[in-house]
C-alpha cells in the first residue's frame, strides 16, 4: 500500500512539475505561430524523455551510482570535464531563465519591473533550499504545480477538433518561416528532456534510497509521469493556437502569453497563468539548483544530500548558493526573460548528446547494470532522437540569430 | 560518384541559402510583429475594459506594444496605442471602448 501510494505521488509530482518556463515560452510561442503543427515535437522529445528518466532511475537503482559520478569514473576526469562544464553552463542559463520567469510572473501582477524582483526571489529560493528537505523540495512545487492542469482544462472550454490535433501530432514543414519553425522545434525538445530532469531524477532515486523493488515503480512512474506532464505541455501549444492565433497575436513576450487563458476563464484566465508561470518556475528553480550542486558534488567527490543540513554538506550548499547567486545576476543585468528562455532551450539540445550518449554507453556497460542493461531499442530511440535534436540545433542557431538581427 | 567534398559543399551551399532565405524572411517578420503587437494592444484593451486583466498588467502591456510599434514597421500604429495607455492610466472605461471601436475600423 506504502508502495502504491509513493508510485501515485511519483506520477503526481512529474506531472505538477513538467512545466517550467522552457516549456510555457516554447509551446506558447508555438502554437500562436503555427497552430497546432508543432505538437509532434511535444510528442518526440516526450518519448524520449520517457525513455532517459526510465533509464537514469534504473541505474541508480542497479548501480546504486548517480549518472555523473559513473560517467567520471568510466571515462576519467579529463574527458569527462568538457560535457560537464557544458552541461553546467546551460543549467545556470537555464536557471536564470526560471528565475526571470518567476520575476516576469511578479511583474505581470503588480507593474513591477522583473529585475526589480530577481534578489527577492533568489533569496526566497535559497532560504527554502536551505531549510528543507527533498521531499518537501520535491513534492511541495509539484503539488502546487497541478495548477499547470489548468492548460489541458481550457482545451474542453475553448473546444479543440479532435482530426486537427491529430494531424499536428504528425511531422510537417509549413510553406513559410521555415527557420523560425525548426529553432522552435529544437526548442520545444530541448525544453522537453532537459539533462537537469534526468540527472535530478538519479540523485532523487539515490536520495530517496530506492532499491531493486522499485525498478517496476521507477517504470510506472516514468511513463505515466513523463506523459501526463507531456500532455500539459501539448495543451498549452493547443489553448495558444486556439486562442491567441485566431486574434493575430504572436507570443514575442509574456505580455501576450498572458492573454492565452483569458478566452478560457474571463478574468480568472490572468491569474491562472500567473500562478502556473510563477510555480512551475519556481518549482524548476529549485531542482535545478539542486540538480547543479548534485552535479559538481558528484564530480569532485563531496559529500551531497539535501536531506543533510547544510554544515554536514558545506561545499554542496554553497554551490547551490553561487549557482542562484550567479543566475539573479543575469536576471539584474536585465535580460529579455523570453529571449533568454528560448536560446537556453535551443542550447540545451545542443549540448544534450554530450550528457545522454555517455550515458547511453553506461546503460549498456554490465559493469554498472548487470542483467539490466538496455534494450536495443530503447538506445536506438534516444540516440536518434538526441542525435538529430542535436544536428538541428546547430543548423537552426545561427539561421535564427541571423534572421533575428 | 560525387566524392565527399562536393557533399560537404552541397551542405555548406544549402547552409547558406538558408541563411540567406533567413535574412530575406527579416521584413515579413517585422511586418507580422507589427501586426501582432497591434492585436495584443487592442485584445489588453478589450479584457481591461471588461475587468478581465488588471490595471497594472494593462498599462505595462499598452507601454510594450507602443514601443514594440514605434520601432518596427508600423510606428503610425503607435499613436493609437498611446491613446489607449493614457485611457487606461485615467481609468477612464468609456474612452477606452470608443478607442477600440476607432482602431479596429481603421
Amino acid at each position: 500500500m506504502k508502495k502504491i501510494l509513493g508510485i501515485a505521488l511519483g506520477i503526481v509530482t512529474s506531472i505538477g512539475g513538467f512545466l517550467d518556463v522552457g516549456s510555457i515560452a516554447t509551446s506558447a510561442q508555438a502554437g500562436a505561430a503555427f497552430g497546432l503543427s508543432l505538437l509532434w515535437a511535444v510528442l518526440l522529445g516526450t518519448i524520449c524523455v520517457i525513455f532517459l528518466v526510465e533509464m537514469s532511475g534504473r541505474f541508480s537503482i542497479v548501480s546504486g551510482h548517480t549518472i555523473i559520478d559513473a560517467i567520471r569514473k568510466r571515462f576519467g576526469f579529463a574527458a569527462f570535464i568538457v560535457p560537464f562544464a557544458a552541461t553546467l553552463l546551460v543549467n545556470l542559463l537555464v536557471l536564470a531563465a526560471e528565475l526571470g520567469g518567476v520575476c516576469v510572473a511578479l511583474q505581470l501582477l503588480t507593474g513591477i519591473g522583473f529585475q526589480l524582483w530577481a534578489i527577492p526571489v533568489a533569496l526566497a529560493l535559497w532560504m527554502l533550499l536551505w531549510l528543507a528537505t527533498f521531499d518537501m523540495v520535491e513534492n511541495g512545487a509539484a503539488l502546487l504545480g497541478l495548477v499547470t492542469l489548468c492548460f489541458v482544462v481550457a482545451i474542453f472550454v475553448l473546444g479543440a477538433e479532435p482530426v486537427e490535433l491529430a494531424a499536428g501530432l504528425v511531422p510537417s514543414l509549413p510553406a513559410e518561416e521555415r527557420t523560425h519553425y525548426l529553432f522552435l522545434v529544437v526548442s520545444i525538445i530541448g525544453a522537453t528532456i532537459a539533462p537537469y530532469l534526468f540527472l535530478f531524477y538519479s540523485s532523487g532515486a539515490i536520495e530517496d534510497k530506492w532499491d531493486k523493488s522499485f525498478i517496476t515503480a521507477n517504470r510506472v512512474i516514468a511513463t505515466l509521469g513523463m506523459s501526463f506532464g507531456g500532455l500539459i505541455s501539448m495543451a498549452v501549444i493547443i489553448v495558444a493556437a486556439l486562442a491567441l492565433k485566431p486574434q493575430g497575436i504572436r507570443v514575442e513576450e509574456f505580455e501576450q502569453a498572458a492573454l492565452m487563458l483569458v478566452p478560457a476563464y474571463g478574468g480568472w484566465g490572468f491569474y491562472l497563468f500567473v500562478a502556473s508561470l510563477a510555480i512551475a518556475c519556481f518549482g524548476a528553480a529549485l531542482e535545478l539548483s539542486l540538480a547543479s550542486a548534485y552535479s559538481v558534488s558528484q564530480a569532485f567527490g563531496w559529500n551531497w544530500g539535501e536531506n543533510l543540513k547544510p554544515r554536514e554538506a558545506a561545499r554542496f550548499s554553497t554551490t547551490y548558493s553561487a549557482f542562484i547567486a550567479a543566475a539573479g545576476l543575469i536576471v539584474l543585468v536585465g535580460l529579455n526573460p523570453m529571449k533568454l528562455t528560448l536560446f537556453s532551450m535551443a542550447i540545451t539540445a545542443l549540448v544534450l548528446p554530450l550528457t545522454a550518449l555517455p550515458f547511453l554507453v553506461l546503460m549498456n556497460d554490465p559493469r554498472y547494470m548487470g542483467s539490466h542493461v538496455n534494450s536495443r531499442f530503447s538506445n536506438a530511440v534516444v540516440a536518434l532522437i538526441v542525435v538529430l535534436t542535436g544536428i538541428l540545433a546547430v543548423v537552426s542557431i545561427p539561421l535564427e540569430l541571423i534572421g533575428s538581427k | 560518384m560525387p566524392c565527399r567534398c562536393s557533399a560537404g559543399r552541397r551542405a555548406v551551399v544549402a547552409i547558406a541559402l538558408a541563411a540567406l532565405a533567413a535574412c530575406g524572411d527579416q521584413d515579413e517578420q517585422k511586418l507580422k510583429s507589427a501586426r501582432s503587437w497591434s492585436a495584443t494592444a487592442l485584445v489588453v484593451a478589450r479584457h481591461w475594459e471588461q475587468g478581465e486583466v488588471p490595471t497594472a498588467y494593462a498599462k505595462r502591456a499598452l507601454r510594450k506594444a507602443s514601443e514594440e510599434l514605434a520601432n518596427g514597421a508600423l510606428p503610425e500604429a503607435a499613436e493609437p496605442v498611446d491613446e489607449l495607455r493614457e485611457a487606461v492610466e485615467r481609468g477612464d472605461r468609456a474612452a477606452v471602448r470608443r478607442l477600440i471601436t476607432e482602431i479596429a475600423g481603421r
